[in-house]
């Protein structure tokens, strides 16, 4: 069932009239809807900056791959059912809308998860809310809701390597999504790391989960092609993955257009295997060169050491 | 009776909140809870000092560039750095393209739905409809915009990204000033998406706050606080050696306008998850985190300017600037954040001008030489006042100290028992409906709390005795 976005939200909000719905109108636009082909999605946040919320919404369109912008993602393909920075309900309703069984989404749902998982004291340091009058931890969230879930999107490097979370001493003891669950979990794990991701990243995925489409991932559950097979650094198909490869070598930043070997830069880290050179961080696809055109260096976010122990030379 | 919040929603980070009601349904005691620790102290520490711009705009994806501005300006004090006037203005545009995304996202998709009902579907749909006033079509009309206000903020983050490279997380701005040199095309570009997020501003986004404060009139009576601010000053000048701000820093403490220093600012532990020194000055903190200390309720310390609670944000902002004074409440909030937007759409589009295309803004010279320093860099976040405090010896970071805005509004108690600014006003609040207790979702939301940011940096040691660099001359 397809219907235009405009004529979904005007059936929608009327259907939810503020203006005395019973219950047996509710639950049936709720049939109605949950007839409707959208895959429900709950998404968790842990330690972390929520700097991978605002990638999602800084979604961009692009026609030719079918990634749509935010509001489309919502209105046309997903139901976010828990999303704590996004969501209308609170307290005891939220914790409901994050429940599989209460939603009837059981081995349905794609679980996203934002931010490491601190594991000390079973995971005390971050609390999602209260469940069954206890606090239910993060850690407790991810392990509960990954053995019902059809996909886990690890979103940003802290879900999927620990990131700046993990840096330090890590004194909360943060691990990544697949370190809490464990390798039995290999095969549902999508990494996407990035600090943030790039919105493009999160929009291909999410559209090639929903759609069945195969997602094809590196020893590092990163899905091949939006992530290189070699380090920003490197060749690929005799092609300079970084644009600034080859340039006359530089010991100052500031200076656009020159290669920051010399400085310390991170695309020559062997698990930096971004794509962001060929993708856009503007909605009007103009502005290419992202962090390439700062005069500063790759700070390699997309990889499993980062942040590194330092940063520059 | 208590009624319980857990999870706060629509806010960043993860919040609790704690009521006691009477026989009356009236707020009678309040408490607020940030419910997630970092530690940010030991992934900070013994790090080169360059580093902890980049770091610390991981603190919050919602306000990055304050975190990397505040973090240089530290970094600049120590050196005695002042940075150009291009690069001051294009730290603004870059500063400024994020105020707005933020304050749009505020009003649309963090606090709309408390006054409106959505859709009857995730994310929007809730299992109440509490004193919610506005007619379907008003709402229909509404959340229309809220669409809309999706792809405005996401057009402002463009401005952003067109000189910080990406955001959230800006490469661009380093000490020494900024490492990008725009060019025209980029330059033109700033115009034309500020020119239609512009448009949004001042047409939509005013028109449907001054909607919401008409039909919810009352709400300029509820949420009132402590009736005191504190703003450490933003968006700096060009041209002036001492910077002229856009927004004045100072105090408003008990019908007094006043200066601030950031050294005044002390940190209460008493009803917080550490232990150590009871209170603490931003630069000697020597805490760690103790779970099971009695009366505690919060990882967020309790800031407070000579022992007083503040408030921060675009209220305050606007009330020590004299741009709004006419009330502090929930509404009266909403409004201040708007005409702010207003104000910095407006400074954006004349600083956008008076930019040099194929500019060299950065001072190399500030990439070396970090061998024994200390500094503080104030500036504010779009939700409020922010301190960063920075000492490194032999190019290695010793301390780190950030105050948020956060931790000023949504702190527990003091050390003398004195709330927080939000707790004392959620105070009195007459509930309708227990079990949807939307008021307090209200009065939580106008301060737009962002509780990754209110995790509290600390370093478990040591006290300065030599001088202390304030990046901001004049406070």
């Amino acid at each position: 069932m397809k219907i235009s976005r405009r004529d979904f939200i005007k059936w929608m909000t009327a259907s939810a009239t503020v203006l005395g719905m019973g219950k047996v109108q509710l639950e049936q636009a709720t049939h109605v809807l949950a007839n409707m082909d959208y895959t429900p999605v709950i998404w968790i946040q842990a330690a972390g900056c929520s700097g991978c919320t605002i990638s999602f919404l800084n979604m961009v369109e692009k026609d030719s791959d079918g990634v749509p912008t935010v509001d489309k993602m919502l209105t046309e393909h997903i139901d976010l059912k828990y999303h704590s920075t996004l969501m209308a309900a609170a307290a005891k309703d939220a914790m409901e809308q994050a429940n599989p069984e209460v939603q009837m989404i059981k081995n349905n749902y794609i679980l996203i998860v934002e931010g490491a998982i601190p594991t000390a004291q079973e995971g005390i340091h971050c609390i999602i809310g209260e469940k069954n009058h206890q606090p239910w931890t993060a850690l407790q969230a991810v392990r509960e809701l990954a053995a019902d879930a059809k996909h886990i999107i690890a979103i940003g490097t802290c879900a999927a390597f620990r990131g700046v979370a993990g840096a330090g001493s890590n004194s909360t003891a943060v691990r990544s999504v697949e370190e809490v669950l464990g390798s039995g979990y290999k095969s549902k794990i999508v990494n996407l790391p990035g600090c943030p991701v790039h919105p493009y990243i999160i929009g291909e995925t999410i559209i090639k989960l929903i759609a069945g489409i195969p997602v094809t991932k590196d020893s590092k559950n990163r899905p091949l092609g939006l992530y290189s097979e070699k380090k920003l650094h490197d060749k690929v198909n005799d092609i300079n993955n970084c644009p600034l490869k080859g340039l006359s070598k530089t010991s100052k930043l500031g200076v656009c257009g020159n290669c920051f070997d010399n400085m310390g830069c991170k695309g020559k880290d062997d698990e930096t295997r971004s794509t962001c050179y060929t993708r856009y961080w503007g909605i009007d696809w103009n502005n290419r060169k992202g962090c390439f055109g700062t005069g500063n260096m790759c700070i390699g976010c997309s990889s499993s050491n980062f942040p590194f122990s330092k940063i520059y030379n | 009776m208590k009624i319980k919040l857990d999870p706060v929603t629509r806010l960043e980070g993860h919040m609790k909140i704690e009521v006691e009601v009477d026989s009356n349904k009236k707020v009678t005691a309040a408490k607020s809870t940030g419910n997630m620790f970092r530690g940010f102290e030991n992934i900070l520490k013994g790090r080169d000092p360059r580093d902890a711009v980049h770091l610390t705009q991981r603190i919050c994806g919602l306000c990055p560039v304050s975190h990397g501005i505040a973090s240089v300006k530290a970094l600049e004090a120590s050196r005695n750095f002042k940075p150009t006037g291009q690069a001051r203005l294009l730290r603004n545009l870059i500063q400024g393209g994020n105020y707005i995304a933020d304050h749009i996202l505020h009003f649309y998709h963090l606090t709309l739905l408390d006054y409106i009902q959505g859709p009857n579907r995730s994310p929007w749909k809730t299992s109440y409809d509490t004193d919610m006033r506005f007619s379907q079509s008003a709402s229909e009309e509404m959340f229309d915009h809220y669409l809309k206000a999706l792809e405005i903020r996401r057009k402002a983050h463009e401005m952003v990204s067109l000189f910080g490279g990406k955001i959230p997380h800006v490469m661009s701005i380093m000490p020494g000033g900024v490492t990008k040199s725009p060019t025209a095309s980029e330059i033109s570009d700033y115009k034309r998406l500020l020119g239609e997020v512009r448009s949004f501003v001042d047409g939509q986004y005013h028109e449907d706050v001054q909607k919401l404060a008409s039909v919810y009139k009352d709400y300029f009576q509820i949420g009132e606080g402590y009736r005191n601010f504190i703003s450490f000053g933003v968006f700096e000048l060009e041209g002036s050696s001492s910077p002229n701000l856009l927004y004045r820093s100072g105090r408003y403490t008990d019908g007094q306008y006043m200066s601030v220093e950031p050294r005044r600012i002390t940190e209460d532990i008493k009803y917080t998850w550490y232990e150590g020194k009871e209170r603490s000055e931003l630069r000697d903190d020597n805490t760690s985190p103790s779970l099971n200390k009695a009366n505690a309720y919060s990882w967020i310390k309790a800031p407070r300017y000579l022992d007083i609670p503040h408030e921060a944000g675009p209220l305050a902002r606007a009330w020590i600037n004299g741009d709004y004074r006419k009330g502090v409440s929930v509404m009266d909030r909403h409004v201040a954040r708007m005409l702010e937007t207003k104000k910095v759409a407006n400074a954006l589009s004349l600083w956008i001008n008076e930019l040099n295309a194929g500019g060299q803004e950065y001072d190399s010279a500030l990439h070396a030489g970090y061998s024994t320093g200390e500094g503080i860099g104030v500036t504010e976040a779009p939700r409020g006042a922010l301190v960063h405090y920075v000492r490194y010896k032999s190019q290695r970071i010793e301390n780190y100290q950030v105050v948020t805005p956060t931790c000023w509004n949504v702190s527990p108690k003091d050390n003398n028992d004195r709330m927080g600014p939000l707790e004392k006003a959620l105070i009195g609040v007459q509930i309708q409906d227990i079990n949807n207790p939307i008021e307090l979702m209200r009065i939580i939301h106008s301060y737009d709390p962002c509780t990754a940011c209110a995790v509290h940096i600390m370093t478990p040691e040591g006290k300065i005795e030599n001088k202390f660099i304030v990046s901001t001359p004049g406070l």
